[in-house]
């Protein structure tokens, strides 16, 4: 019998892993929307190349985090090459657990504040 | 389309180095990894222009070169002992058939004064690396988790190293200092990484001792991958003219008179010492990485103890 995984075991999840499931919450996409996708909600901080995003996607996939989708979007305007890939139901509870480990952080830090309105900038990278 | 000559070649360069991940990961996503990098390159010719295609092309070289290491040693992980075993094994076999070959081919090697000791010596280690490979990658051995899945990568990546030293010591000549220098750094870097395999397993297994295993081990590795390389170079491809080792001290003082005979039993002696110091070096450095693993740190101030 296979032992499933224990959500805490696959926390804290990498800045790339996050952002590929932020990036498949709301749609399937294939590796480039998901590279277009990562790149926009980083304001481009965060720019995979192929072999980061297709190596998190093959640990992803293993870990059962996404899974690929046989639907597409839509056939006629796509190249049919292309793999689509969705969050699967753990994948789901896992963004969710890390998006709250990475708000509680963010509340210690506001508590402590390092994120209050005068000292915003140093969140920000400013020295 | 503006520089579609460059994006047309940078495409091509990257289906190539395409081959260096494993396998299995390359044909499981190579044509998808060859698609985005070519969305990428378009979408970057046209917003930002040759400049930030070169830099584009540098990046990509460096996150290539990065992940393709980092899959090779995820692979090595998922290999069964069996892959290790057969893999190692074709490399200790095709270093007995090129040296016996070799000898067959130059009997009056066995004429020269102490001639037939080189190669049994050869022989006997060779064989005995044979031995070792095959007890250490049984499937119930002992080794099997902290040593031989950490200590294997690692042992092919400083193989890889030391070609690369071979190579270019035998095809680009630096001239003095920078021969010495080349070498120093090498073999360094080389015995750093027979460390690196010996912290990795130590702290794994929270003891020492399979910190000096895995460290001679991983030499182990290296050395049957050298050896292999080294006789296809010696024997082949580049051996050295009889009239340049006239020339060396060490036949000199041999007392040996034919030249020929004498490259081949320096080639031999060359394996022999390295199949022999390359593991006890590796235990070495394994072993002191072992006892860095165990000196107790002070918890630094803002960290996480987990």
């Amino acid at each position: 019998m296979t032992k499933a995984p224990v959500l805490q075991d696959l926390l804290p999840l990498t800045p790339p892993v996050f952002h590929i499931l932020l990036a498949l919450t709301d749609e399937e996409r294939h590796g480039y929307g998901i590279m277009q996708d990562v790149a926009r909600q980083t304001s481009d901080a965060l720019q995979l190349g192929p072999g980061t995003l297709y190596g998190c996607l093959k640990r992803m996939l293993a870990a059962g985090l996404v899974e690929e989708s046989d639907e597409r979007p839509d056939a006629a305007l796509d190249d049919e090459r292309r793999r689509y890939y969705r969050m699967t139901a753990l994948g789901h509870r896992v963004v969710r657990a890390e998006a709250q480990r990475l708000a509680n952080a963010v509340a210690a830090a506001r508590a402590k504040r390092l994120l209050s309105p005068r000292k915003a900038g140093i969140a920000e990278g400013m020295p | 389309m503006q520089h579609s000559i460059l994006v047309r070649w940078l495409c091509r360069i990257y289906a190539v180095l395409l081959y260096a991940y494993p396998r299995e990961f390359r044909l499981r996503f190579g044509r998808e990894m060859a698609q985005v990098f070519r969305d990428r390159c378009h979408w970057v010719a046209r917003r930002q222009g040759l400049r930030g295609l070169l830099r584009f092309g540098v990046l990509s070289g460096a996150e290539w070169w990065t992940t393709a290491i980092g899959e090779g040693i995820d692979s090595m992980r998922a290999a069964t002992p069996f892959t290790i075993r057969f893999a190692l094994l074709i490399g200790v076999t095709l270093s007995l058939m090129m040296m016996g070959i070799q000898v067959f081919l130059y009997r009056p090697l066995f004429a020269m004064p102490g001639g037939s000791t080189f190669v049994l010596e050869t022989t006997v280690v060779l064989l005995l690396y044979g031995m070792l490979i095959v007890w250490a990658t049984r499937s119930d051995g002992p080794l099997h988790r902290t040593v031989l899945l950490l200590g294997t990568p690692l042992g092919l990546f400083a193989a890889a190293v030391q070609i690369a030293h071979l190579a270019a010591e035998n095809f680009i000549h630096f001239g003095e200092p920078w021969e010495g220098i080349t070498t120093v750094t090498f073999m360094l870097g080389t015995f750093l990484i027979w460390g690196v395999a010996g912290y990795r397993s130590a702290r794994s297994a929270g003891a020492i001792a399979p910190g000096v295993v895995a460290g001679s081990w991983s030499a182990i590795v290296t050395m049957s991958i050298l050896v292999t390389f080294g006789f296809a170079l010696e024997f082949s491809l580049v051996t050295p003219k009889p009239e340049y080792v006239a020339t060396w001290g060490e036949f000199k003082r041999s007392g040996w008179t034919d030249v020929h005979a004498f490259t081949i039993a320096n080639t031999l002696d060359s394996a022999l010492s390295h199949l022999i110091v390359g593991p006890i070096v590796g235990a070495i450095f394994g072993g002191i990485a072992g006892v860095v693993t165990r000196i107790p740190r002070k918890p630094q101030p803002g960290t996480t103890i987990a």
